[in-house]
């Protein structure tokens, strides 16, 4: 299995805060395979994948992606190229409508597609969005809908990680299911890297791999998450429900 | 490619932010567009008149200068009297590598041997009954520009000893353009002029009232001047000669000063450009000049202020903005590049609309305005307008005698001004778009996600 992202010993701290939000963390990423990674609230999943997304650096480790330190890659590039994400508030341009918010995202990207309107059309479609709903503009769109064009975005550009920040948090069960099908499929049949912050056990059920965020430590909880075995979660400080 | 597509569909995106700004340019285009046509425009003229007023030189008696250095006006018993320029020497002074053009107005008093002058008084003592005057100058040809003079008959002077006489005269002597006459110069020196011209001359009818109560005089009837050549005149003898000098370039006045004491001109004449006359004509337009330009650089700075102020309200839409693209992976100069063209096609909409609004309102917004200033500057005590102290032959630049504001100011945008406001607009935009360059350059996109959880 080929390697995708390595962390190396990575802490995090945030500029002006002493907490390590996350400390001495290893843990390798494969190609070929779908990551669930879970934990409370606060503890650090976001900040690990603003990490390996090229979004910030770490403070102390590294972060390694195909063997190269993103600290010392051209990150513009790394995030257009080779990483797909899709962030927990999406990040979409709001005023945008739908269709151009994958056409814009595929031509930073530098796809080399002659029908990119075409094709984005259809990634909506993969993802359940109909060109009516993908002609209007993200603040017309409801949650789920906006969250799917998220999707859409971070696969628009074929990329070798994808990075979802819990994607399904406003999805219903039917379209969980499809998104998850989705992210099986790239994963196992394109070779790509999927990680998941996710609090749903559906999602964690669809992984190959769990790993547990808890005060800044990301343990490896199981191969092939099956329901139910909170109390093996619970030990490893992984857990399904997020505290309000 | 897409960077523009992008920043263009932008400007349609963000309507509500966009108009406010769009706007805000449009005044300010508006208003900074009409003061530089406005002052260009001025510009031109007040550069034409000051190169016109700047190189026309007056030779004066400086009265205070003469008493001082103890000559008396009237030679008195104990003082020497003022120095006078002779005829001589005004052709000495025009003759300079730092004149451009010299404009001489010379008369010698002359007698007719059997010919009769209008207006002859019987007087076997009276000596002289005519002027005979040569010029090379404008004003002499004024006369005949503005139609008190006209040639009837024959044609102007051209070679040397012709000369052109008036119509009265003619007709008191049956005299026909071919004929000759002949004048006296002094006692006795007689001299043959051509008569090529007769002329028509209306300068004594404004004047004929007044000519009733006077003393019949043939000195005082213009229709008793012969006109001839400069050429003619010199090679005469010219008693009185006024001369007007147009320097090559208006710097060169001390040289030519110092050429001029040089040649012997008394320390006690000031040599100087008409600046009463250029102020009298050009100052409403400069004060004009002024006015608009403090108002445009008011607007301007207003506008910027206005222009920072929404950028920054609307800093919280951009930032996010900022983010999202730059967590896909664009790089920070190509947002900068797209925040600028967005405001530049906005400015550039702008630009033509502002334009065409102040290519029409420029013409009368300056028509006002120089109105006010000649206003003002009729109202203002007029304390410095020269008063030339002639005595005997003087030079002088004919300006400021019939020096009259510029009233009218045809304004047209020019070259020069198209660029200037075009320049002043991209300026617009990029102040318009620096707080979103501030924000690309300091911001980084992982901010975004920790603002939005
Ligand atoms: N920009 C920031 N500055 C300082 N602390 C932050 C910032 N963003 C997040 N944190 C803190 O870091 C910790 C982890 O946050 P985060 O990664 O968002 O958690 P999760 O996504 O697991 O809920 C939290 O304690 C949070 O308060
Ligand atoms: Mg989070």
């Amino acid at each position: 299995m080929k390697k995708a992202l390595i962390l190396e010993k990575t802490t995090y701290t945030y500029p002006g805060t002493k907490k390590k939000v996350l400390s001495n963390v290893n843990a390798t990423f494969d190609k070929g395979k779908m990551y669930a990674v879970m934990g409370k609230s606060g503890a650090g999943k976001t900040t690990l994948l603003s990490l390996v997304s090229g979004l910030d650096t770490a403070t102390e480790g590294r972060v390694l992606y195909d063997g190269q330190d993103l600290s010392k890659l051209n990150r513009d590039h790394y995030r257009a190229r080779s990483v797909g994400v899709i962030f927990q508030g999406y990040n979409l341009l709001n005023n945008a409508t739908a269709i151009d918010n994958i056409v814009l995202s595929m031509n930073i990207s530098g796809v080399k597609c002659k029908k990119k309107k075409a094709k984005a059309y259809e990634l909506l479609a993969n993802v359940g969005i109909d060109k009516e709903t993908a002609d209007r503009p993200i603040l017309k769109l409801s949650g789920g809908e906006q969250q799917r064009v998220g999707i859409a975005r971070a696969l628009a550009h074929n990329p070798d990680v994808v990075i979802a920040d819990e994607p399904s948090g406003n999805l219903d069960a039917e379209t969980e299911k499809n998104i998850m099908q989705i992210f099986q499929d790239i994963a196992h049949n394109e070779d790509k890297c999927v990680i998941i912050v996710t609090h749903s056990k559906n999602v964690a059920e669809c992984a190959d791999e769990v790993w547990g965020l808890n005060k800044g430590n990301l343990t490896f909880v199981k191969e092939k998450y099956v329901f139910p075995h909170a109390h093996e979660l619970e030990e490893k400080g992984a857990t399904s429900k997020e505290p309000a | 490619m897409y960077i523009i597509t992008n920043a263009l569909k932008n400007l349609g995106r963000n309507k509500g932010r966009n108009f406010l700004i769009g706007i805000i340019l449009l005044v300010i285009i508006v208003a900074t567009a009409i003061a530089i046509i406005i002052n260009s425009t001025a510009s031109s003229i007040i550069d034409d008149y000051k190169g016109r007023f700047g190189s026309e030189v007056s030779l004066n008696l400086d009265y205070d200068k003469a008493i001082n250095e103890g000559n008396f006006v009237d030679s008195g018993e104990n003082g020497k009297g003022v120095e006078e320029i002779t005829p001589k020497q005004y052709f000495e002074f025009g003759d300079s590598k730092y004149i451009k053009e010299a404009q001489y107005n010379a008369s010698s008093m002359i007698n007719f041997k059997d010919l009769k002058p209008v207006d002859d008084v019987d007087d076997p003592d009276l000596m002289v009954r005519g002027y005979l005057i040569g010029s090379n100058a404008k004003n002499i040809s004024d006369d005949f520009k503005k139609e008190a003079r006209k040639i009837i008959d024959g044609a102007m002077y051209r070679q040397e000893n012709e000369c052109i006489v008036s119509q009265q005269f003619a007709e008191l002597n049956k005299l026909k353009p071919g004929d000759e006459i002949e004048i006296i110069l002094g006692k006795d020196r007689v001299h043959k002029l051509k008569i090529s011209g007769i002329f028509e001359d209306n300068t004594m009818v404004s004047g004929g009232d007044a000519a009733q109560f006077m003393e019949k005089n043939p000195m005082l009837n213009r229709n008793n001047e012969i006109l001839t050549g400069l050429d003619t005149i010199k090679k005469l003898g010219a008693e009185n000669v006024t001369a007007a000098f147009s320097l090559k370039n208006p710097d060169d006045l001390k040289a030519f000063t110092a050429q001029l004491q040089k040649k012997g001109l008394p320390s006690y004449y000031k040599v100087a450009t008409d600046e009463a006359g250029y102020k009298a004509v050009v100052g409403p337009v400069e004060n004009m000049k002024k006015v608009t330009t403090t108002f445009m650089i008011v607007v301007l700075i207003l506008g910027a202020i206005i222009l920072l102020l929404i950028s920054t309200l609307a800093i919280r839409e951009r930032k996010y903005e900022i983010g999202v693209l730059r967590a896909m992976g664009m790089k920070k100069g190509k947002v900068g590049i797209g925040f600028v063209t967005e405001m530049i096609a906005l400015t550039f909409a702008c630009l033509i609309i502002g334009l065409s609004v102040s290519a029409f309102a420029s013409q009368p917004i300056a028509d006002s305005l120089l109105k006010n200033q000649i206003q003002i500057a009729e109202e203002a005590p007029t304390g410095n307008t020269v008063s030339h102290l002639d005595f005997g032959a003087s030079a002088g630049a004919p300006a400021s005698d019939d020096a009259k504001p510029l009233s009218e100011l045809s304004v047209h945008l020019d070259f020069d001004a198209a660029i200037q406001i075009i320049l002043i607009a991209i300026m617009l935009a990029i102040v318009s778009s620096i707080m979103g360059i501030v924000y690309i350059t300091r911001y980084e996109p992982m901010k975004i996600l920790s603002e939005r959880n």
